[in-house]
Formats: structure tokens, C-alpha cells, sequence
């Protein structure tokens, strides 16, 4: 069973489409990454999950309900961090979690009480108060506590050193041990993501690069480092699935985004005396080469 | 609902600075017309300075108070907001028919129901009893809704505060751009029942378009929408306001029932006079005032005429018919103390000869043209007449001397001065609150500002009842506290006025009385007259009549009008 679907969800503001015909399933009990440089329509996409936003076409599905008909028993199993939340920080944070428990019927107080020592979070202080690091945690303790079947998180990462990231990081791969939940987040910090997910979207202008499972992805991405021998050799056009195909003396480079024996077949095919050398990708990597590759065919398409 | 507590309870929690200095501005207030009503000076200069700055003071608080409230009303619902995409609530297992009511729940509870609690020892010690308090408690609440309804549908529909402020000056340029404009621009005519109507309307038509655009937008969040919804009540009002046609006042005021003890009341149209109207005034008109003369009218009534229609037969065979809402007063200013007559115990012969002369008169602008006409032929009079019934009753009476006070009915009078001036006349100064009637609510809601209230009189009036003397207002501060109307006041009559050779010194043991008119319902009367004929009530004010055709000769003599 997919925890989050969409189908053709467009969304636009004006003339600006944010997010064009996404169509996404994100299984539950997966820890679900979408990626995308700022503004690729990440944080759009959350928003129209939580009924912050209404599509502008087709539609989304969360828990197996359509996001806009989401009521308080979907909420109360659905957890939002987001970076620009509006808490209410004029309340300290006994205040908050005081508000926030009587409408969870599942609130865990002992969860609350673990968490709380945890992220080592001042109670008494008010929200306004919190530096923005202690702030998210204190966020992330209010969705937590209830034990969601969904956490979304909108770029939770923003702003925070890489202390408090590790904690956050840690904090929300610790919880998610306790339980089969589902976690949706968006970020363009990959290092973190990397940690979590064991799935990835990749969202460009908008639209859905790919999404599979973060095992598949980094299996099928290679850096591929070819030496040449013997002479000169022509590059000439890559094929379908090479990325970023150059040459710097007798070595020459490119990324396989379906690396299996039929890339190997492939390149020794144009390079028949050169030796090969594979490498793994980092998501990292693989984010940044997909991002240039979409940022070239975006340019060659204007021109 | 425990739910829905919470979140009122958390309001509270947010709110409750701004409301305890809101309190404390309706303290202030209330300190204020206290003092008001207490304050005491030898030198009257100083003491209207005195009294007139407190009322300034007053009315300040009085305006700080209404723009908090509208702040806190903002604040109260922009807590949750309605407006943005980072809404926390939202993302919260809270439904927007949950927040619905409890933002309306947390209105009613912070700005309907505290105001009457913080009031409420203001009002006892005012004097409102089980009667007054009632009509108080509903008025203020009422105050307090249109006010927290109108900023509730803005603050429904804005980000924040600033955005709130915004939009209320957007809207306030908007309301003057189109009086400007439209209503210049509009053929309606001005009758004061059509004026009612219209008001009606555009009441009715304000709260439920607030309703629609405050349950749409916490139900739907699509501010998009519920603009759109309020964009067009906003345009409707102002078109009703503008190009309203009819006149609806016949089902609305005269549908209350005739006190039993009037049935036999009958009016009968006496003489017309005609006086010239201010040099500001269309010069093509004339004021008419028309005599009614009422028969058997118990004692302790009074009258007053509301719209007459009627048509106007001339024996040429021309006919006018009019119709209109028409100021009137009372032919005698005698009857104005009938009210005495059961609680202070007024002589049957007295009495007797004060009713005898009973009657109102009846004001409207006529062309002189109408006018010219009226003169040259008495034309028949078969008219319809809508009165207003009050019955009079004495709600203070105390000993003529400084500090006495007196009162009932939440009417609280105290004499505070008074002085015997070298001319023989008598300079009374009072302090006086009294609760604003319920019936006062819909003119308050509706035109705001304007204050009527009971009909009411200052008499003197000796030991044995045998001496009465009307006493005229020189100078007063009204001062509308929360429902209760605190009134500092001078009064005064002349020596000829005083003048008792029965027995001089009657002043020693003379009581100070009011009289109020309290309404108690309506009578429609047909009216009559053979001949219509003018009278000159008084040379020199009146205009002089070229043509006299008829005299009549046991017409009263003419009060002078109300200025």
C-alpha cells in the first residue's frame, strides 16, 4: 500500500507551474526523500500533501484519503515539520506540548519525556526564544510524540548546523525504529538524506526526474574512468544513459545511469583499447550530475 | 467540546494582557463618569470646564477602547489564521468548524459577555433595576457585536494585523468614495421610514453576508472565494444603500399592539400656521404646522405624532395627497407633567384643568405654492395619523436643597447647586444617570449617535401640589457610559415664574421632579377636517397671512416650537 500518491498534481501560481503532472507513490513504511535544487517545486508538493495548498489539477492522496478531504483523524496520524511553520512562539515549550497532547488520543507521554531528554530542549523557555535549531527539534518532538503513521518533513535541514543536524538526523532515525511509520522529506541536503531514505525522488522545475528505491539508484549510477592507449580516440555523441561524456588527455569520463554489462559492451565498443576503472556514486554525486545534465538540456532546448 | 474549550482557554492565555488592559480602559471610563457625576465647584465656569474635560477624557477612552477591541478581536482570530500557507493549525487534527467555534465562543465570551461582567458593578451602582438591566445587558452586547462582527470578517480574511488595518482604511475610503459618488448620484427620496428600511436592509444583509464569508473561509480556507463573496455584499449594501426604493416601516413600527386604555382616543386636525423657513433652506418651501387636538386621552399619556397621510380636498375639486414622517410637539407644555398626577398626588381640580388642553403639533416643509393655495380656500382634511403612546412616570423627586438626591427606575437625580440669582430667578445644577431604553437599541445600531431617549421634564413643584413650574435647560453634558447616560445639567426659570402670592415662601419646601415618558405602544387614528384653516399663532414668527378666511375661536394658544 502507497502512504502518499499523486497523480498528474499540478500546481501553479499565475503563469508559474510550481509542480507539473507529478505522479508519485511512496510506500508506506519507506522513508521517502524528494529531492530538487530551490525551487524545483519540493516544498509546493508538501504543502498540496497537507492541504496547505489546493492542486491546480489532479489530484493527491494521503493515508488513502484525497488531501484536500483531510480531516482531524488523518491528522492525528500525520506529523509536519516544516521550516517556515507559523508555532505559536509565544508559548513556552510546556506550554506547547500541553497544547498540542489533547488532540493526539495516542499521545505517548513516556515518548514526549524520552525525546524531551533527548534533544535536551529547555521547557520553560518560550519558542521565540529557541535558536532555530532547538526550535525545529521542538517541532519535530510535537510530531513525534504521537507516534504518527506519517512524518513529513519540509526541508527540516535549513539553516541548522551540522551538530543539530545529526541530532535531528538521529533523532528521527532513532524513532523510526519504534515503529512502522512512513517518513516523507524534502531537502536539498543530500549528505542527511542520504542517512535516512531508502528512497528518492528527484523533482526538477517541477517535474519528477525519477523516483526509485535509494539501493536501486546508487546500483545503477557509475562513474566510469576510461584510459586511453594508443592513440586518439573520437568521443562523438553519448548514448542514451551517459552523463557528462568528456575527455582531459588519455583519460576520458562519464557517468552510466543504467551501468550494467550493456554499458561495459558499450564502451569498449567506442574505446577498444582503453582501460577501465568503475567507481560507486555518492547520492551526492548522482544528484549533482542529474541536476547539471537537466540544467544543459534545459539550455540546449532555449537555444 | 473539550476540544473547543482548549482552544479558547489557550486564546485566553494569548489574549489576556491586551484584555486586561481593555478592562481596565472600561474602568477607566467608568471612574471617569463617576466623577462626572460628582464633581462639585463654587465657580459654574470652571465647574463646565471641569465637567467637559472628563467628558473629553471619557470619550477617548471610550475610542481607545473600540479600537482595542477591534485589535483584539484581529488578534483573537489571526492566532489561528485563515490566511497564508504555513498555518500551523492546519496541520493539526483541528477542523475548521472546531475553530469556528471556538473563535466565536472566545468573541462572545471576551467581548460580549466580560463587557457586561466588568459593567455590571457600574450598572448597580448606577441603579439599573431587574428592568433596566435586562435591556442594558442586551444593548451592550449588541454595541459589542457590531463592532467584534464587522472586525471578525476582516480579520477572517487578513494575514495578520497590519494587513487587518489595512484593509479596514481600504474599506473606510471605499464607504466614503461611494457616498460621494453613488449617493449623489441616487434618486432616492429621504422619508425616515424608507431611511429605517433601507437600515433594516443593509443590517440583515450584513450580518448574514459576514456569516457566509466567516463560515466559508473556516470551512474552505479559499480566501480567493470568500473575497469574492464579500466583495459582493460589500457592493450590495452600498446599492441598497444608495437606490433602496421602498418603504417597509408600516410592517416594522406600527405592528405593535394599542394599550387597551386608548382605544377611545380620538384626533381631530385643528388650524395650520406657516413659518418661513432658515436662510439656508430652499426658499421654495414653507414649514406647516398642523394642529391635532386629542380626545380622551387618560391623564397619564401622552401622545406623539409619527407619519401622518392624508389628502387635501379644495372645493375647485383639487386634491393633494402627502404623506411623510412629521417632528412634532405638544400644543401645551402643561400636560407635559401628567405624570404627576398618580405619585405625587396632584388635586383633581389641577388636574382637571391641565387636561383640558391637549394636543400636538404636526411639522412638514410644504411649497409655498401649497401654501399660497391653503389660504385662498380651506380645503377638507381626510388623513391617517400613526402616534406613538408614552405614559408618564415620576422617576425622581427630591427636596429643593443642595445634596438632595432621589430617584427609581434606575433614574438617580442630585441636586448639586443651586443659586438664587439677583433677578429672583433659580439656578439649579444636577447630576443625573439614568439607563438608555431598550427600545433606543435598533436607533443606536442603526444611527449611531443619535440619542433620543424618554421624553422627560424638570418640574418644580410645591408641598401641596398646587404650584408647578416647568424648568428649562440651559446647559448639559451628555455622556453615554456602557448603556447608562450620565447628564450634568443647569437649569433654570425666571422670578415671574416663581412667583406665588398664594404663599411666597413655598420655594422652602418646593421638591424637584422628573418626569419620564416611557413608550408603551402605538395607535393609528383617521383625521378629519371640514375646513383646514390658518391660524397666526404668534406675529413676528409666523409667517403673516395674507388671506385669512377662517378664525377659529377656541383654539389654544401656540406653544413656542422646539428650538
Amino acid at each position: 500500500m502507497n502512504i502518499i500518491e499523486t497523480h498528474n498534481l499540478t500546481r501553479r501560481f499565475g503563469r508559474t507551474e510550481a509542480v507539473h503532472a507529478l505522479d508519485l507513490a511512496v510506500p508506506e513504511g519507506s522513508v521517502f526523500a524528494l529531492l530538487g535544487p530551490n525551487g524545483a517545486g519540493k516544498s509546493t508538493t508538501i504543502k498540496v500533501l497537507m492541504d496547505l495548498l489546493r492542486p491546480t489539477a489532479g489530484d493527491a492522496r494521503v493515508l488513502g484519503v484525497d488531501s484536500r478531504r483531510l480531516g482531524p483523524r488523518e491528522r492525528e496520524q500525520i506529523g509536519y515539520v516544516s521550516e517556515n511553520q507559523q508555532l505559536p512562539v509565544w508559548m513556552t515549550l510546556r506550554q506547547y506540548l500541553d497544547y498540542c497532547r489533547p488532540f493526539y488520543p495516542r499521545w505517548d507521554r513516556d515518548l514526549e519525556q524520552t525525546l524531551l531528554g533527548r534533544f535536551d530542549l529547555p521547557e520553560d523557555r518560550k519558542l521565540k526564544h529557541l535558536s532555530r535549531g532547538m526550535l525545529m527539534k521542538a517541532a519535530l518532538l510535537s510530531s513525534l510524540a504521537y507516534r504518527p503513521r506519517l512524518l513529513v518533513l519540509d526541508e527540516p535541514f535549513s539553516g541548522l548546523d551540522p551538530l543539530v543536524r545529526d541530532e535531528f538526523v538521529r533523532g528521527v532515525l532513532e524513532v523510526s525504529e519504534l515503529g512502522e511509520w512512513s517518513v516523507f522529506i524534502s531537502s536539498h541536503e543530500i549528505e542527511e538524506v542520504e542517512r535516512l531514505c531508502d528512497w528518492i525522488a528527484v523533482l526538477d522545475e517541477g517535474r519528477l526526474q525519477f523516483a526509485e528505491s535509494t539501493e536501486a539508484l546508487l546500483g545503477r549510477f557509475r562513474r566510469v574512468e576510461v584510459t586511453l592507449q594508443g592513440g586518439a580516440a573520437n568521443l562523438g555523441s553519448p548514448p542514451p544513459g551517459w552523463l557528462e561524456l568528456e575527455r582531459t588527455g588519455d583519460l576520458v569520463r562519464l557517468i552510466a545511469t543504467q551501468y550494467g554489462p550493456e554499458t561495459e559492451r558499450a564502451c569498449r565498443e567506442r574505446f577498444p583499447t582503453g582501460a577501465f576503472a568503475v567507481q560507486a556514486m555518492t547520492l551526492r554525486e548522482i544528484f549533482i550530475a542529474l541536476a547539471r545534465a537537466g540544467r544543459n538540456a534545459r539550455k540546449g532546448a532555449a537555444a | 467540546m473539550n476540544l473547543t474549550w482548549h482552544i479558547v482557554k489557550k486564546d485566553f492565555l494569548r489574549l489576556r494582557l491586551a484584555l486586561a488592559l481593555w478592562v481596565a480602559l472600561m474602568v477607566g471610563q467608568f471612574i471617569l463618569s463617576y466623577e462626572i457625576l460628582h464633581v462639585v465647584d463654587a465657580d459654574a465656569t470652571i465647574l463646565r470646564l471641569t465637567v467637559k474635560s472628563l467628558d473629553y477624557m471619557q470619550n477617548v477612552l471610550f475610542g481607545l477602547q473600540l479600537l482595542l477591541c477591534c485589535l483584539l478581536v484581529a488578534a483573537l482570530i489571526q492566532e489561528d489564521p485563515l490566511v497564508g500557507q504555513e498555518t500551523w493549525w492546519v496541520t493539526r487534527p483541528i477542523s475548521g468548524a472546531r475553530l469556528l467555534g471556538a473563535k466565536l465562543l472566545g468573541l462572545v465570551l471576551f467581548f460580549w459577555v466580560l463587557p457586561v461582567v466588568v459593567t455590571l458593578p457600574w450598572w448597580l451602582y448606577s441603579g439599573l433595576d431587574s428592568r433596566a438591566l435586562p435591556g442594558a445587558m442586551v444593548q451592550l452586547m449588541s454595541g459589542q457585536a457590531v463592532l467584534t462582527l464587522l472586525a471578525l470578517v476582516i480579520a477572517v480574511l487578513s494575514a495578520n494585523a497590519a494587513r487587518f488595518v489595512v484593509v479596514i482604511l481600504l474599506l473606510i475610503f471605499a464607504w466614503m468614495c461611494f457616498f460621494i459618488i453613488l449617493v449623489a448620484h441616487s434618486s432616492q427620496t429621504g422619508s425616515w421610514g424608507g431611511g429605517q428600511t433601507r437600515a433594516l436592509v443593509e443590517v440583515v444583509l450584513a450580518v448574514v453576508g459576514i456569516g457566509v464569508v466567516v463560515v466559508h473561509q473556516y470551512l474552505t480556507r479559499r480566501s480567493t472565494h470568500s473575497w469574492m463573496i464579500f466583495s459582493a455584499g460589500f457592493i450590495l449594501i452600498l446599492a441598497v444603500a444608495a437606490y433602496w426604493p421602498w418603504d417597509w416601516s408600516n410592517w416594522t413600527t406600527w405592528r405593535s399592539s394599542e394599550p387597551p386604555a386608548l382605544a377611545s382616543v380620538t384626533v381631530t386636525p385643528g388650524t395650520v400656521a406657516f413659518t418661513k423657513l432658515g436662510s439656508n433652506e430652499d426658499p421654495s418651501l414653507v414649514r406647516m404646522d398642523l394642529e391635532l387636538r386629542y380626545a380622551n386621552l387618560p391623564a397619564d399619556y401622552e401622545l406623539s405624532t409619527g407619519r401622518i397621510t392624508g389628502t387635501l380636498m379644495w372645493p375647485d375639486g383639487m386634491k393633494r395627497t402627502g404623506s411623510g414622517w412629521i417632528q412634532s410637539y405638544p400644543t401645551s407644555t402643561a400636560w407635559r407633567i401628567m405624570g404627576l398626577k398618580a405619585p405625587a398626588g396632584v388635586t383633581p381640580e389641577k388636574w382637571r384643568e391641565v387636561m383640558q388642553d391637549r394636543g400636538d403639533i404636526a411639522m412638514s416643509l410644504i411649497p409655498r405654492s401649497f401654501a399660497a393655495k391653503l389660504r385662498q380656500q380651506a380645503p377638507v382634511l381626510d388623513g391617517r395619523v400613526e402616534l406613538t403612546a408614552y405614559q408618564g412616570e415620576m422617576v425622581a423627586n427630591a427636596p429643593l436643597r443642595e445634596g438632595a438626591r432621589g430617584g427609581h427606575s434606575g433614574y438617580h437625580v442630585q441636586i448639586m447647586g443651586i443659586e438664587r440669582l439677583e433677578n429672583g430667578g433659580l439656578v439649579l445644577n444636577t447630576a443625573e444617570s439614568f439607563p438608555i431604553l431598550a427600545s433606543e437599541i435598533f436607533s443606536l445600531v442603526v444611527f449611531p449617535g443619535h440619542f433620543v431617549g424618554p421624553p422627560s421634564r424638570y418640574v418644580l413643584c410645591s408641598q401641596d401640589r398646587t404650584k408647578f413650574v416647568q424648568l428649562q435647560s440651559h446647559a448639559e453634558t451628555y455622556t453615554m457610559t456602557k448603556s447608562v447616560m450620565v447628564v450634568r445639567q443647569s437649569f433654570g426659570c425666571d422670578a415671574r415664574q416663581l412667583a406665588n402670592p398664594a404663599e411666597p415662601n413655598w420655594l422652602d419646601r418646593a421638591e424637584l421632579l422628573k418626569v419620564a415618558y416611557w413608550p408603551v405602544g402605538a395607535l393609528v387614528r383617521s383625521a378629519h377636517s371640514d375646513g383646514l384653516v390658518e391660524k397666526d399663532f404668534r406675529p413676528g414668527k409666523w409667517l403673516k397671512p395674507e388671506i385669512l378666511l377662517r378664525q377659529s375661536t377656541n383654539a389654544p394658544a401656540a406653544p413656542p416650537p422646539k428650538s
